[in-house]
């Protein structure tokens, strides 16, 4: 996958792009073109470090495996959450399954991007899956898709403010949707990717995803016209 | 962004990424201005954005699931994953021998036995004697095989246990917890509403059906008109669809959910239907799948509900 470059002197700053203390910033006195090269060499370490620590890891080395986990934790949970919502109840369990996911995957991975965003795309998938197997199971048995969970969540945290219903439309979308269009639309807004970083990461013409953003957008219409609590959503009405 | 270049989902890109759009860009201006679409889209988003991404405790969750991560990893043999192939090759170049020497030895005690028995029945000792001598050991193997070297004898279980559990009968209730609410009121006590409903809610979670039924009943009984209660029904009415098979009491909570009214309206008249086609009352539920394909066309639920008013008589 192509990804945007990192920018040290402005521009456009990837949304996953390293933290500010990897890049050097922090380092306030030292002239920028001294700055650049101390940032790259960093950035340059770190990437060796983690190309490694992946090659370890995927040998099944199981002390690399736990070091690997630990490195990309802190971003699969932000992906894990930003999926479920804060207060899902299934948070933690979904991370355990999504950093299995992302171990079982290592092989897949071709060290054309980072590994922190290789592992938010897995985790990312593997909950999408997740919820979407949920949901048929429940259809399959008969039962009403109506997630309890949800019921009291609403209920015992009840922040029932515009932006939390906004959340939960926006989710309820991600599990709803045709899958193609459920994981572009789910990369948009978990993950922040732009058209092309879609179309690259779900190997797909630019124009297909365009096509499959606007047919989720559409659907996002449809939802609102379908109930009244929805409806107060709607841009019309604010 | 030049006009020409110009399409609503850079637009979104754009506005997603952090990038303000210049002045200039007045074209994408406009449209953001008159697609309702898209800024709704654009709300959603900024609405996700606006949830905390870093809780207090988030450090031991994430070596809570690492830990099992790498339990279940190691269970399920991660070493395998890169070597999968080279694995499957060499447990192919084996399977041939070790077959062999299966056949081998199963043929060896074949012929054990039988000279066994040639040489026990030529002695004159009845057939059954010989039985009674092998049987101790054919018996007792498959508990010594279980046992636990260790001598613990709680990690292999015997299989009378697992049956005497199987076929354990159900528990009875609990003084206290036969009538209506009464262990409900023991355990619950004056609890607010949303108290009460937090408590159903964990009862629920740990797999206590029958608790969490009695304790919704009682937040339902207490406070009426608690916005807790009217959220309560839907909860409930599932409980008593899947848990204690009582379709008919879900029913009552599906109705009283729809004549209060709410957010799920479009899932109460789905459970509605479910219940009526589970009581075996076919025209009603019939009337009630046409009631969610009616309000409710473009939903998930409409082929399942369309599917059911053609299929049926």
């Amino acid at each position: 996958m192509t990804e945007p470059e990192l920018s040290f002197g402005g521009g456009v700053r990837h949304p996953h792009a390293l933290p500010l203390q990897v890049l050097g910033q922090q380092n306030a006195l030292v002239p920028p073109t001294q700055l650049v090269a101390t940032t790259s060499a960093n950035v340059l370490s770190e990437v060796m470090t983690s190309e490694l620590l992946v090659q370890r890891a995927r040998s099944g080395e199981s002390q690399a495996i736990r070091q690997l986990l630990t490195q990309l934790g802190p971003g699969v949970l932000r992906t894990v959450r930003r999926t479920l919502g804060a207060q899902h109840p299934d948070v933690e369990d979904m991370m355990q399954e999504a950093l299995v996911a992302v171990i079982k995957a290592l092989p897949s991975f071709r060290g054309q991007c980072r590994i922190e965003h290789f592992a938010q795309r897995i985790a990312l998938f593997r909950v999408l899956e997740e919820r979407k197997r949920q949901r048929a199971s429940k259809r399959a048995h008969g039962e009403s898709a109506m997630d309890p969970d949800q019921i009291a969540s609403r209920v015992m945290h009840p922040g029932d403010t515009l932006d939390s219903r906004r959340q939960e439309l926006l989710r309820e979308l991600f599990t709803t949707l045709p899958p193609a269009q459920s994981e572009a639309f789910a990369l948009r807004h978990v993950l922040d990717y732009s058209v092309e970083m879609i179309a690259d990461a779900t190997a797909t013409p630019a124009n297909t995803v365009r096509s499959r953003l606007r047919l989720a957008k559409q659907a996002l219409i449809a939802r609102i016209g379908q109930s009244a609590y929805w409806r107060e959503l709607s841009p019309e009405d604010s | 962004m030049r006009s020409v270049d110009f399409h609503p989902e850079h637009l979104i890109d754009h506005v997603v990424r952090g990038v303000s759009l210049s002045k200039s860009d007045a074209e994408p201006q406009l449209h953001l201005q008159e697609c309702h679409a898209c800024r709704l889209e654009l709300d959603l988003h900024a609405a996700l954005n606006a949830e905390p991404e870093v809780l207090t405790g988030d450090g031991e969750l994430i070596e809570r699931a690492i830990e099992r991560a790498t339990l279940q990893l190691s269970q399920g043999g991660v070493h395998r994953i890169g070597d999968a192939k080279h694995l499957r090759t060499k447990h192919r170049r084996f399977s041939p021998i070790m077959l062999g020497i299966g056949v081998s030895l199963m043929a060896a005690a074949a012929a054990a036995l039988g000279l066994v028995l040639q040489f026990v029945s030529s002695d004159g000792v009845e057939t059954a004697g010989a039985d009674a001598k092998l049987a101790p050991s054919i018996e007792a193997r498959p508990r010594e095989a279980v046992r636990d070297p260790n001598g613990d004898s709680e990690t292999a279980p015997s299989v009378e246990s697992v049956v005497q559990v199987r076929n354990r009968p159900p528990e009875k209730p609990e003084p206290s917890a036969t009538k209506e609410g009464g262990r409900g009121t023991q355990l619950s006590g004056n609890l607010s509403p949303a108290e009460l409903f937090a408590q159903a809610t964990a009862l629920r979670r740990a797999g206590e059906a029958s608790r969490a039924v009695r304790v919704f009943r009682q937040l339902q009984r207490q406070h009426p008109s608690s916005p807790e209660a009217g959220a309560s029904r839907l909860s409930l009415a599932r409980l008593l669809m899947e848990h204690t098979n009582d379709p008919g009491g879900a029913l009552l909570q599906f109705e009283a959910y729809l004549k209060s009214g709410g957010p799920l309206e479009q899932e109460a008249l789905v459970g509605q239907a479910l219940a009526l086609d589970r009581l075996g009352r076919p025209a009603e539920a019939r009337g009630a799948w046409r009631q969610v394909l009616r309000r409710y066309p473009g939903s998930t639920y409409a082929k399942q509900a369309r599917l059911k008013v053609e299929s049926d008589p």
